[in-house]
């Protein structure tokens, strides 16, 4: 009856819709939906054919956008995940990606892999990883998650956090998480491990009260990570960390970051500023801004005004430094949809 | 002395997570404000393309309703209908408040090509603009002008079966009551789709389905009291409006009753179903376990839906089988 309940159909393939993934595949697994209402189930939302091969090689099955079973067809370069040891599943999806069409393949990997019991116990490591980095539930608790992900009591471990869409090598628990910046995957590592691409590794947690704190610093450390730097350790922080969170916990945006804003909107470039607070000659911020030094000479004559100090002291430069990593902090976003 | 009522019984693990996707479009309690902005809703635009497949083309006729006043009937059918098929006359739904003829006949298309049925779909008047009996009472209507045009629709009489779903399966109800009590006309047999029958809406589950799932109680009262107004509740409601409120389902045609376990309708749909039986009648019933109202619209891909759908089609095919 479409007119009362409307009709799941394909996502927007422009917004992302992270979480709402999540909580479709999650519902099948906690229902014990089996792999064809899965394999539908994912087909419908991409609005695109899926594909199931669990192993070996040769054709697998296949549902087109409608959730109808159609003939079987191979892999080929389609869009793919891993599903266990050596099963596949793909999206039929030809040039530009959806934007969740990521998300859809990943969750559904780990729901059929969950179904084949290939990987061991996915459903309750998701569950521990988000036990330990809520922070909230009692020792007994807390300490019964770090035994299912298999650390010792007391071992040494980093939460590491990255964006959704993120794949993880070395079978690290992990889950999505969704936090006031948006969705990030929580990743629980022993010491030493360290992600490729973008990630934001934590402080060390010795023992599982501590995870919670080391999740936290992973996350300011994600925020400051970028194509400069695509992975930040929160024990490089030192005492920026402990103002980085300080900041987090006021309602509004410092007036430093404010003024940070106000430089941006008067034609300031986010490295320009970085050069003037490194000290870098006008010359070669000139070079930087791809202006004549003459103006940049100017504009950097007006910029304590801007900012309401200067720059140009030692404390100044500090300051603006210190502004700048607050700005970044305040305004990074993940998959908000 | 308070009865407790236990929580609904769950949802279908697929079913659910597909309403976790459309939640926020529409939700469990709808209220009369809300049905100005519910009539807007689009149409499926694949409708068109639909009856193309099955071979079939759409006409319309406006003809006399409830006390002469025009209503418009939709028929699809073969262009060339050389052998009188069957014929389905379709009421839609959409809680006697929204809704329009062209909601729901796509279930009954493919009759058309397997068949060569031919498919009248009645655009009654709405409540609380037109309450009862008007709705009833136009879909009536439009089944004596589908008998009486028969031969030119090219309908074989003898296989006319009325058909609906939730607001329109309990017009349906009503119009084979009246076909029964008026004395015509002649109905091969009744297809009831989760029909909404009981102005009274104080069963069990009627209780559970608050604030949840698809047309709660809440929704169901909408539905009701723009049909109805004060009525509701009294003496002064027929059993065509309601036909939840017959005592006696004897004489009726062969009755198809499908409802889910987690809807509001669950236990008046059991309860005519049970009553048929009681009458000695033929009724088919089923239950779908984990369903909430409308489900296979909402997810025509789920075993649930798949279930639902064949078990329903296979008793129509006997149904309109020569």
């Amino acid at each position: 009856m479409r007119e009362l309940a409307g009709r799941l159909s394909a996502l927007d393939p422009e917004a992302s819709d992270t979480l709402r993934v999540i909580e479709y595949f999650d519902k099948l697994v906690d229902g014990r939906v089996g792999a064809e209402g899965m394999l539908r189930g994912a087909a419908v939302l991409g609005g695109a054919t899926v594909g199931y091969r669990p192993s070996g090689v040769g054709p697998g099955r296949r549902f087109d956008g409608e959730g109808s079973l159609i003939e079987p067809g191979l892999p080929e370069d389609w869009p793919a995940a891993g599903v266990g040891g050596d099963g596949v599943v793909w999206l039929e999806r030809r040039g530009e990606p959806h934007a969740n069409d990521a998300m859809i393949l990943e969750r559904l990997a780990l729901s059929l892999s969950l179904l084949s019991r290939r990987l061991d116990q996915t459903a309750p490591h998701r569950r521990a990883v988000e036990v330990l980095v809520a922070g909230d539930a009692t020792p007994e608790a807390q300490e019964q998650a770090m035994a299912q992900l298999g650390f010792p009591a007391h071992a040494t471990v980093r939460a590491i956090a990255m964006r959704p869409t993120a794949t993880v090598d070395g079978g690290f628990a992990q889950a999505i998480v969704a936090t006031r910046i948006g969705v990030v995957r929580a990743v629980l590592a022993p010491d030493g491990a360290t992600p490729a691409g973008s990630a934001g590794i934590g402080v060390a947690a010795r023992g599982p009260a501590h995870v919670q704190e080391s999740w936290r610093s992973a996350l300011v450390a994600l925020r400051l990570s970028g194509d400069r730097e695509p992975v930040v350790h929160a024990d490089d922080l030192g005492a920026l960390l402990t103002l980085a969170e300080e900041e987090d916990h006021r309602p509004a945006v410092h007036a430093d970051v404010r003024a940070i804003d106000a430089a941006l909107a008067a034609g300031w470039a986010e490295p320009v500023l970085r050069g003037v607070a490194a000290g870098t000659s006008v010359r070669a911020l000139a070079v930087e801004a791809g202006v004549h030094h003459s103006t940049m000479e100017a504009r950097r004559q007006k910029l304590p005004l801007l900012l309401g100090y200067d720059p140009s002291l030692p404390r100044g430069r500090t300051r603006l430094d210190v502004a700048l990593m607050l700005h970044r902090l305040a305004y990074a976003r993940f998959d908000v949809s | 002395m308070t009865t407790r009522i236990h929580p609904a019984p769950p949802f279908d693990p697929e079913l659910d997570a597909a309403l976790g996707m459309v939640r926020e479009m529409i939700p469990p309690s709808l209220l009369p404000e809300m049905i100005p902005a519910l009539r807007q809703m689009p149409d499926d635009p694949t409708l068109e393309a639909q009856i193309a497949a099955v071979g079939a083309v759409h006409e319309e006729r406006t003809i006399a309703g409830f006390e002469g006043g025009e209503i418009v009937v939709s028929i699809f059918r073969r262009p060339d209908q050389k052998t009188p098929g069957p014929g389905i006359y379709h009421i839609h739904g959409g809680g006697m408040i929204i809704g329009n003829r062209f909601q729901g006949v796509q279930g009954f298309l493919p009759f058309i090509e397997s068949h060569g049925a031919v498919i009248v779909s009645a655009e009654y008047r709405l409540a609380p603009e037109f309450p009862d009996p008007v709705p009833v009472e136009d879909c009536y209507a439009g089944l004596i002008w589908t008998a009486e045009h028969a031969d030119e629709l090219g309908i074989d009489l003898s296989r006319l079966v009325v058909g609906g779903a939730s607001a329109g399966g309990g017009l349906s109800a009503g119009v084979t009551l009246m076909a029964r009590d008026r004395k015509g006309p002649e109905l091969r047999a009744s297809l009831l789709i989760y029909p909404m029958l009981d102005d009274r809406n104080d069963t069990v589950s009627a209780h559970q389905i608050q604030g949840i799932g698809v047309w709660d109680k809440t929704s169901n009262d909408t539905g009701w009291d723009a049909l109805l107004g004060d009525r509701r509740h009294t003496d002064a409601v027929s059993i065509y409006a309601a036909p939840a409120r017959a005592t006696d389902l004897s004489e009726l045609p062969p009755t198809f009753i499908d409802v889910g376990t987690a809807e509001v309708f669950r236990d008046e749909d059991v309860a005519y179903a049970s009553g048929i039986w009681a009458a000695g009648g033929d009724c088919e019933l089923h239950v779908w376990p984990g369903g909430f109202h409308g489900f296979d619209g909402l997810a025509p891909q789920a075993r649930l839906s798949v279930a639902m759908v064949e078990a329903r089609n296979a008793w129509l095919a006997r149904m309109l089988d020569a």
